[in-house]
């Protein structure tokens, strides 16, 4: 990183970076194919970004600045604005399903301490500020902001998935099971993935029950 | 698939995969590695499983299976019984953190006809069963079902992601937060760990409590 950086915005090369991933997947994002997207050499490329790590995990956290600007600051409730980060959270992946699993890359950075994550900083400030206004302090929040994470990030790994797939496993599945459900046997992709933003919105719902139960039962027992 | 295939047997060849795959991580895995491991050459690793999304796919599948031979002989109440899936589900990927991602592979398997996948039909039937048991019928069952999947599957693949780094960003996370103890023990791996489990399971019992709400 000592090098003179190329006359490239980050965002040219991010936005590069994001369209290969989008249409090839993860695997094809080189500092060779994305040299060749932006006119640069991949040795330019490189000196750049370092690793490859580190580009697919500032390439993640610059997907997770798109989600911030999706979901807005002003609404007043706090569970409100956890339920519309984790509906523009889904939004985003949905629209860039490959980069979904990159936070593996993100945290192989910056447990490197080879680059920061200024946008994911900002959602988990987000986050945390969301549930200590709920009234969850100390390990209770600790313990919160981890069940948000684990659930609703896991849960948008795994769907982001099946829309990169269109859907088309889970329609074979619900045929197979389905068979003699109305609706069910014939089941199209459509269904499929309103089911899918259905079993979304009812599964953050139970996680910030969850949340919510938590905060109402007091001071975390020590 | 159609050339005669060699002396190993399907569990010897998934035994070292599988092992790679524990010590290297999955991108490690290729036909010369497992090739190497077993004894015999890539192309004939090649010509037993046709494409390597075949043979990760396979492997989770096995994983799979893994986790259906600890659920054999289940008894208690549907939820007892699915509370014991789900920990099974989750015993299997935190052993093997670095297979949990590989359900894509699967999903690329299955979509693209290549190749089947036994024991992850039978733990769908399985779940499904139990679902039924606690009334869950039609689109409702179907969609329980999901929210299992959906919320359980994801919470184990974004957490042995955490395993695979042995809980490292999380403790400095947590550092960075100001808490410098949990439950009076220093903020560590093990700590976190123990936390991650407790977490998890908070969200189990609110899914299932969900899952309740569904049934007639």
């Amino acid at each position: 990183m000592a090098a003179p950086r190329p006359s490239v915005s980050p965002e040219v090369f991010l936005d590069a970076a994001l369209a290969i991933v989008d249409e090839f997947g993860a695997d094809a994002l080189t500092t060779r194919s994305l040299g060749n997207a932006v006119g640069l050499d991949s040795t330019t490329v490189y000196r750049y970004f370092g690793s490859k790590d580190v580009l697919l995990g500032t390439l993640f956290d610059y997907v997770t600045g798109k989600v911030i600007a999706e979901a807005g600051s002003d609404i007043e409730s706090p569970r409100e604005r956890l339920v519309a980060l984790s509906v523009a959270y889904q939004k985003v992946f949905f629209e860039h399903p490959s980069a979904a699993r990159l936070n593996g890359h993100m945290a192989d950075m910056i447990h490197a301490g080879r680059g920061n994550a200024p946008n994911t900083m900002a959602l988990s400030g987000y986050v945390v500020g969301a549930l200590l206004e709920m009234g969850l302090a100390g390990r209770d929040l600790a313990i919160a902001y981890q069940m948000v994470e684990s659930f609703i990030v896991g849960a948008v790994m795994l769907e982001s998935e099946a829309h990169a797939h269109t859907m088309a496993v889970r329609v074979l599945r619900y045929r197979a099971f389905g068979v003699g459900t109305p609706g069910l046997d014939s089941l199209t992709v459509d269904d499929a993935e309103a089911m899918s933003d259905e079993t979304l919105r009812r599964g953050i719902d139970a996680v910030l029950d969850a949340v919510e139960a938590m905060a109402s039962s007091g001071p975390p027992p020590q | 698939m159609a050339a005669p295939r060699p002396s190993v047997s399907p569990e010897v060849f998934l035994d070292a995969a599988l092992a790679i795959a524990d010590e290297f991580g999955p991108d490690a895995l290729t036909t010369r590695s497992l090739g190497n491991a077993v004894g015999l050459d890539a192309t004939t690793v090649y010509r037993y499983f046709g494409s390597k999304d075949v043979l990760l796919g396979t492997l989770f599948d096995y994983m799979v299976g893994k986790v259906v031979e600890r659920c054999t002989d289940l008894t208690g109440t549907p939820q007892e019984r699915l509370r014991a899936v789900i920990g099974a589900y989750v015993e299997v990927f935190t052993e093997h953190p670095n297979t949990a991602r590989l359900n894509a592979q699967m999903a690329d398997m299955l979509d693209a006809g290549h190749g089947t996948a036994p024991h992850s039909a039978r733990i769908t039937a399985l779940v499904m069963g139990i679902l039924r048991e606690m009334g869950l019928v039609g689109k409702n069952l179907m969609f329980g079902y999901q929210l299992l999947e959906t919320f359980v599957v994801g919470a184990v693949l974004f957490e042995s992601g955490a395993h695979s780094r042995g809980m490292k960003v999380r403790v400095l996370r947590l550092l960075a937060l100001g808490e410098s103890t949990i439950d009076g023990n220093p903020v560590d791996a093990d700590s976190v760990t123990a936390m991650s489990t407790d977490v998890f399971w908070h969200g189990v019992d609110r899914l299932i409590a969900e899952l309740e709400q569904l049934a007639d």
